[in-house]
């Protein structure tokens, strides 16, 4: 039973990037608005249904998908923020109220999807035929594990370029780092905000498109975002490397405890592993400093 | 989040309303209370209003938890769950009457809320988080322990309500049942929020460092607003149990803990009427517009999203709203004869 490990390792790992990218979403929004969003969960969900279109309906192949349905999807995220959150931070709102309307703002993306007119309330497939797997020092690897590895490295990797590198990013942080200070610096705290909601958003929506080419797409897709929401936490909350360690980490184990122990109790698994690690660490495993 | 805008000083509505001898204000509103289940005998309306008690039920519970003491559970279905298993256990095995089964869900819930306790220790969104990830769990326990809960597929037959050897027939006798119980425990609430332990948690919520220094022990207050908080979603889930005879774990998944914070949030945090509001208003727009079926749940995310762009207090906070601009208007108008 456990001869197949390394499988469902690459496998899991697979998995693991895209819960990585949707975690990141989840710590950027986090780190730089103080905000968990129940909204971010949906972006995957937005992302799958117009990888539906993009590949589906026009007919573009994988790699040409990625960008338009990630700034699709950012797109949406901004709007989002901007139209539906923004008007309760100008107000002062609780933080309670905050999280709320991101809850409110889910249900609403959920629901207008699952609309006839929209994309329908059932799974949709993205695919064709699958090419076979190869085998590389006697491990079969997937085509699809590779391309989704290979899709979240370069996205990971151009955040890690943008935040570092360039003006906006470097303000971004700023941002996040203290409102005023970065208000005194002439950082305009609202548009950072929209730029990240947005780049979260693209990264949620290319963790869409990624999971409804390995599985399928539709409006159960946020699921994923639960267990990405997990993921964040296990990396340390806010963290961007923590949570690529997480969505790597919760990825293999989610899929060696699902396929290796117990399918069925597989999630209540992964869920106590998250709450352990924060009864042990109540800052992440990859967090030095309380947050 | 700023303490301010949590701020209820524990006796708020008695100052406002002096002139009215308090105890004619009570018995009139619970009067009313009752004489609505005479007077829609018989409707799908008073169906409608016993699973809004029900959930606002559970929703006091939460609104004691996060109003009054901080700690913003995203978890409180495991509880109500929990609740309605030990219930039903009691009852469909041992053939319990209501309240010792009631009495049943309380302990099952009270170890639920032991579990959680270490969780405590954590601090705002982490603690939010945590308590989620319980809430997760909690759901697929109930989901896969097929022997005790019965699973996705639920139990089957439970028997209707049963109290002092009287067996509870639907209804209208449904509905002076929960609403029984929810006054009990409204009532407990309004006495603990005026007692050592309400203004002990009072002192917590405006400053845990401030309420250290008076020599309150906050890491008990949490654990207590906690065991408190789960009481009645315990007994909500029983009831709702009895009443419909049936439970299925899909009933206590994540969604229903974020639906009962809605509850909690959209009637306003501070507010244990609030609780109910709210519960009301969800229900109503979750079952009622039936003309655009197929939108209301799209209605429901967006009543909710722009509720807290407009009022951001809750329903609640209508009523202080209104009654700050008519003063402001009293005041301008006194001014413009004087002059």
């Amino acid at each position: 039973m456990l001869s197949d490990l390394p499988q469902q390792i690459v496998f899991g790992l697979g998995l693991g990037a895209i819960y990585a990218l949707v975690a990141i979403g989840f710590s950027l929004t986090y780190r730089t608005m103080g905000l968990l969003s129940f909204v971010h969960p949906q972006y995957v969900m937005l992302g799958s249904v117009f990888g539906y279109t993009a590949l589906v309906t026009l007919g573009l192949p994988l790699w040409a998908g990625v960008v338009p349905v990630g700034v699709a999807t950012g797109v949406a995220a901004l709007l989002i923020d901007q139209l539906g959150l923004r008007p309760i931070r100008r107000r002062g709102g609780l933080e309670i109220a905050l999280i709320l309307a991101t809850v409110g703002w889910g249900i609403v993306l959920v629901e207008a999807v699952r609309q006839d007119w929209a994309y329908g309330p059932s799974a949709l497939s993205l695919r064709g035929g699958a090419r076979p797997p190869f085998t590389l020092l006697g491990v079969q690897v997937r085509w699809d594990t590779l391309a989704t590895l290979g899709t979240a490295a370069l996205l990971v990797g151009g955040l890690s370029v943008f935040l570092r590198r360039t003006r906006i990013g470097r303000a971004v942080r700023a941002v996040g780092e203290s409102r005023e200070t970065a208000a005194l610096m002439g950082i305009n705290a609202e548009a950072m905000f929209a730029v990240s909601a947005g780049v979260s958003g693209l990264l949620g929506g290319v963790a869409g498109l990624l999971v409804g080419w390995l599985f399928s797409a539709g409006i159960a897709t946020g699921a994923i975002g639960v267990k990405a929401l997990a993921a964040a936490v296990v990396g340390g909350f806010g963290s961007l490397p923590g949570a690529l360690a997480g969505g790597l980490l919760v990825g293999v184990f989610d899929n060696v405890v699902g396929v290796d122990v117990s399918a069925t109790w597989r999630d209540a698994i992964v869920f106590g592993l998250i709450i352990g690690v924060l009864l042990v660490r109540p800052s992440g495993l990859f967090r030095r400093r309380a947050a | 989040m700023s303490a301010g805008e949590l701020e209820a000083a524990p006796v708020p509505a008695s100052a406002r309303l002096r002139h009215v001898p308090r105890l004619v204000l009570v018995v009139a509103v619970v009067a009313g209370l009752y004489a609505v289940g005479p007077a829609y005998r018989g409707t799908f309306f008073l169906t409608f209003l016993v699973d809004v008690v029900i959930l606002g039920l559970a929703a006091l519970g939460l609104q004691h938890m996060v109003g009054s003491a901080g700690v913003l559970n995203l978890g409180q279905a495991a509880f109500f769950g929990l609740g309605a298993y030990g219930g039903v256990w009691t009852l469909q095995h041992w053939h319990w009457g209501t309240l010792p089964a009631l009495g049943a869900a309380i302990v099952v819930a009270l170890g639920g809320a032991v579990l959680m306790a270490p969780l405590l220790r954590l601090r705002g969104v982490y603690f939010a988080m945590a308590s989620f990830a319980f809430g997760a769990m909690m759901f697929e326990v109930f989901g896969q322990a097929v022997s005790l809960t019965g699973g996705e597929n639920g139990l089957f037959l439970i028997p209707p309500p049963r109290v002092f050897g009287h067996t509870v027939m639907g209804g209208e006798e449904d509905y002076f049942l929960v609403l029984t119980v929810a006054l009990v425990c409204y009532g407990a609430y309004a006495a603990l929020a005026r007692s050592g332990y309400g203004l002990s948690l009072h002192a917590v919520r405006q400053s845990e460092n401030g309420a250290r220094a008076a020599g309150v022990n906050v890491a008990r207050m949490h654990f207590v607003a906690v065991c408190l908080g789960v009481v009645p979603a315990a007994l909500a889930g029983v009831l709702y149990a009895q009443v419909h005879g049936i439970v299925q774990a899909t009933i206590f998944d994540y969604n229903q803990s974020v639906s009962l914070i809605t509850m909690v949030i959209v009637g306003g945090v501070a507010s244990r009427w609030g609780a109910f509001a709210g519960a009301l208003l969800a229900q109503y727009v979750s079952v009622y517009p039936q003309v655009i079926a197929e939108y209301r749940f799209l209605l429901y995310g967006g009543v909710i999203a722009v509720l807290m762009i407009v009022l951001p207090g809750g329903l609640a906070s209508v009523a202080p709203a209104l009654r700050r601009r008519l003063r402001v208007l009293r005041v301008r108008r006194g001014r413009g004869a004087a002059l």
